[in-house]
């Protein structure tokens, strides 16, 4: 093959290509498919975030309530003596007349 | 049309008119790259919506001041690689396609004809190259990316796409020669066109 033909050959494979499809262009339903497909994954992030921030404030709202708990019950008592101790769980919020008992024994 | 380096940080912050922006301005070449190599309408329509939905997904990687032309690119060659790996796209062997050509009678007053009939054993050809080959001749030829470009766009070192491209043209020059020399005129017609 001469380089004439082969350089022929080129441009009309370069001219096919380019002529090829020249016009196409993609309907209109890609965008809206699209913007279809968006929406639903920000309606599932969404979803899925909510989920885990509502399991996140549980688990804060209880360790505050333990850290609370625990630091009433153990900050020495001014008052001292069993009497500290009831009032101390009382402001935890327990009942004193169980841990009043078992105190005493 | 806005330039790439102010939709990128619109897009990034969540705008959607930025986005559908950059949709129209990269939409039919996209879409023609996609039907160049999948050469199917379906599949190039979901390609399209793929890569457009997974750009999205990663826009916050892309360097906002380069151009997203071949970013956007090389996500649709990958999708295109995948669906095509998916679909085990059947290759079309040339002896078929120019044995069916060559039993077409050549004094038939149908010569008009002829050139959408070399359009389509162009078509046909390049259909016979293999995917690698094939994606390569759609980004040098169609898209007129530089050889450097579609390295970048491929991952690979530039000369495993010079020689892609080196062996799609000889596999090209060397089937369509023998229906060249039958219809030399419709040719010259095309490359004078």
């Amino acid at each position: 093959m001469s380089d004439k033909t082969r350089a022929e050959l080129d441009v009309l494979v370069e001219r096919a290509l380019q002529d090829w499809a020249a016009d196409a262009t993609p309907p209109d339903r890609v965008w809206r498919n699209i913007r279809l497909g968006l929406r639903e994954r920000s309606r599932r992030d969404s979803s899925k975030y909510g989920r885990v921030r509502t399991w996140c404030t549980e688990a804060l709202s209880c360790g505050v309530d333990l850290v609370v708990s625990a630091r009433m019950i153990l900050t020495p008592s001014l008052s001292g003596g069993e009497n500290g101790w009831t009032r101390r769980l009382v402001l935890a919020g327990q009942s004193s007349a169980l841990y009043y008992l078992s105190i005493q024994h | 049309m806005l330039d790439d380096r102010e939709l990128v940080p619109r897009i990034q912050s969540g705008d959607l008119a930025a986005f559908e922006a950059l949709y129209n301005k990269y939409k039919n070449e996209l879409y023609r790259t996609a039907l160049a190599i999948a050469r199917d309408q379906g599949a190039a329509e979901e390609l399209l919506q793929d890569c457009f939905l997974r750009a999205y997904d990663h826009i916050d990687t892309v360097d906002a001041c380069s151009s997203l032309r071949p970013w956007l690119h090389r996500i649709i060659v990958n999708l295109s690689y995948n669906w095509s790996a998916k679909k085990r796209l059947p290759l079309v062997s040339f002896e078929e396609v120019f044995d069916r050509l060559l039993s077409l009678p050549r004094s038939s007053p149908e010569r008009a004809f002829e050139r959408h009939e070399l359009v389509q054993v162009l078509d046909e050809a390049i259909r016979s190259l293999s995917m690698a080959q094939r994606v390569v001749v759609v980004l040098f030829y169609m898209q007129g990316f530089s050889l450097v470009e579609i390295a970048h766009i491929l991952d690979c070192p530039v000369g495993t796409v010079k020689s892609r491209l080196h062996n799609a043209r000889k596999a090209l020059r060397r089937k369509l020669s023998a229906d060249l020399r039958t219809s030399r005129e419709v040719a010259y017609e095309l490359l004078s066109s």
